[in-house]
């Protein structure tokens, strides 16, 4: 029995998911060692933080108005002349805050963090700077993978909110600037108030939940494959654009199937499954 | 004196291939010089990196410092390694590091010491290497020398009992490898710190003035003084000093 689940337990370990997986623990499990100088450590990952978050808040935010508006202006035009006027609000919290909200900030984050990590790493793996770590005592797990694991997952959520938000107010705004332009446009005389009271009334428990939980399972899933990626380049330099390629598309798919599973509490919900 | 490593009938093959090192037995007193030459791709980095715990060994025993290498957890082996330093062939610095950070890096990882205390330590080692002006800059932007002897105070930083360099002299003009080879030797003498240096120069053995191996078809021949080693009957030994001779006469050439 234990030889079947020691080879179970090897099988799985060759797979892709199964070294991300031990990627992941690692990285978790070296993170919380209270050893070695901590202070350095959480500098580290506030570094990290730097990077992934604050320095790719203005693009986010930039995207989050374009799109905000964007929905709500097609659904406040389009949607009364269909008699579905009163769904505005659905509209609002299924693609903002479900789903688009959390998918374009990880897309986002795959495509600058993912790709400069999984550079950044092949690089360092090819110059022998990781070997040298090694030589130093340093765990590069500790020192380079769980910053960016931590840092990632905690970046993905504030910028994830921020996202939602600057969609939900930003666009807001940006509509009733058209207004001005375009003030016989069906819907977008829609007060403040009611737009907010349509939005916060479709908005379920659920929603909220699974709001929060997205960006930290795709902030995991970016890290890690990313990191992994990077850290498996061998000597050659030829394999670090590959790597970083890989990585991001990888991160893509692994996001979308991520997200597809997210749907599934909402199918059970109506009673598609 | 005691033993800083102990080598015995180490073997080893990369995947696939026949074996590199075909039983290695060396021991190492506290403060003394071991130069390994040989040829390229006789396993010289190899048994670096063996020792270091980059590569595992398919056979034999490896003590470092009194420890037997395989039975230590990986951070049993991490505390071992606070006490080795490595110098890589590249200098291997962190490239978004400048040299201080790069050479501070172990202490403030291991937190070796107060900030002031790093502070000062780092201070001396790059003074002892002669690159105190450069210890602002990032690595790229510096000549190779510079780097290399960034790297070397990098390895004896943690105060180490053993220092392994991988060809410290490759790729220096004569100059620099003249600096560095003095700055290694004083380094030594200061610190009483053993050193493994594995070079295919010859001539930078004779400098160092320790005992010399060499390492031919997977084996390490006794280790010995240079002029023993130039009264030796092997073929191959004979060979690389005929190199030496050659390389000699080409700095004696005027240009």
């Amino acid at each position: 029995m234990v030889q079947v689940l020691g080879w179970m337990g090897a099988r799985c370990r060759q797979t892709y998911g199964g070294q991300l997986a031990e990627l992941g623990l690692r990285a978790v499990v070296s993170g919380l060692r209270r050893t070695g100088n901590r202070r350095h450590h959480f500098e580290q990952v506030v570094t990290q933080f730097f990077y992934t978050g604050v320095e790719a808040l203005p693009l986010v935010f930039f995207l989050a108005l374009i799109l905000g508006s964007a929905t709500i202006l097609q659904s406040a035009t389009v949607m009364p002349k269909f008699g579905a006027g009163d769904y505005f609000g659905n509209v609002m919290v299924v693609v903002i805050v479900r789903e688009v909200g959390p998918l374009f900030t990880a897309f986002l984050i795959a495509g600058r963090t993912g790709s400069a990590l999984s550079t950044y790493l092949g690089n360092m793996k090819v110059q022998s700077e990781i070997d040298a770590l090694r030589t130093l005592g340093v765990d590069p797990i500790r020192y380079l993978v769980f910053p960016a694991f931590a840092a990632t997952i905690a970046a993905l959520f504030c910028l994830t909110v921020i996202f939602n938000l600057a969609a939900i107010f930003g666009g807001f705004f940006v509509v009733k600037v058209l207004h001005a332009f375009a003030a016989n446009a069906t819907g977008l005389e829609l007060p403040f108030s009611l737009y907010m009271e349509r939005i916060l009334a479709s908005m379920s428990l659920l929603d909220g939940l699974i709001g929060f939980a997205k960006p930290l399972v795709f902030g995991a899933l970016v890290s890690l494959i990313a990191s992994h990626h990077g850290i498996t380049v061998g000597g050659d330099i030829r394999e670090v654009p590959k790597a970083t390629t890989s990585g991001v598309v990888n991160s893509f798919v692994a996001i979308i199937l991520a997200d597809s599973l997210f749907a599934l509490p909402f199918l059970a919900k109506l009673e598609l499954l | 004196m005691s033993l800083v490593v102990s080598v015995r009938n180490l073997r080893f093959a990369y995947p696939g291939q026949d074996d590199l090192l075909r039983g290695v037995t060396f021991h190492l007193q506290e403060g003394r010089i071991l130069v390994i030459c040989g040829l390229s791709g006789q396993g010289k980095s190899t048994l670096l990196r063996l020792l270091i715990g980059l590569e595992q060994p398919s056979g034999g025993l490896i003590r470092l410092l009194g420890q037997d290498t395989a039975s230590l957890t990986e951070q049993q082996f991490n505390q071992v390694k606070t006490q080795v330093g490595f110098v890589f062939q590249s200098p291997a610095l962190i490239a978004n590091k400048t040299i201080w950070d790069n050479v501070a890096l172990p202490l403030i990882y291991h937190n070796l010491g107060d900030p002031e205390e790093i502070q000062y330590r780092v201070d001396n080692a790059l003074e002892m290497l002669l690159i105190k002006e450069y210890q602002h800059q990032y690595p790229a932007r510096l000549s190779l020398g510079i780097q290399k002897r960034a790297s070397v105070a990098r390895a004896m930083i943690m105060r180490p009992k053993l220092i392994l360099m991988d060809e410290p002299t490759a790729g220096l003009d004569r100059i620099s490898r003249s600096v560095l080879l003095a700055l290694i030797e004083n380094i030594r003498r200061i610190n009483r710190v053993a050193m493994i240096i594995v070079t295919h120069d010859l001539s930078a053995a004779r400098e160092l003035d320790g005992e010399i191996g060499v390492l031919k078809d997977g084996e390490l021949l006794e280790p010995m003084g240079f002029d023993q080693l130039k009264n030796c009957q092997d073929s191959f030994v004979e060979f690389l000093f005929r190199q030496l001779e050659i390389e000699a006469m080409a700095v004696d050439k005027p240009a």
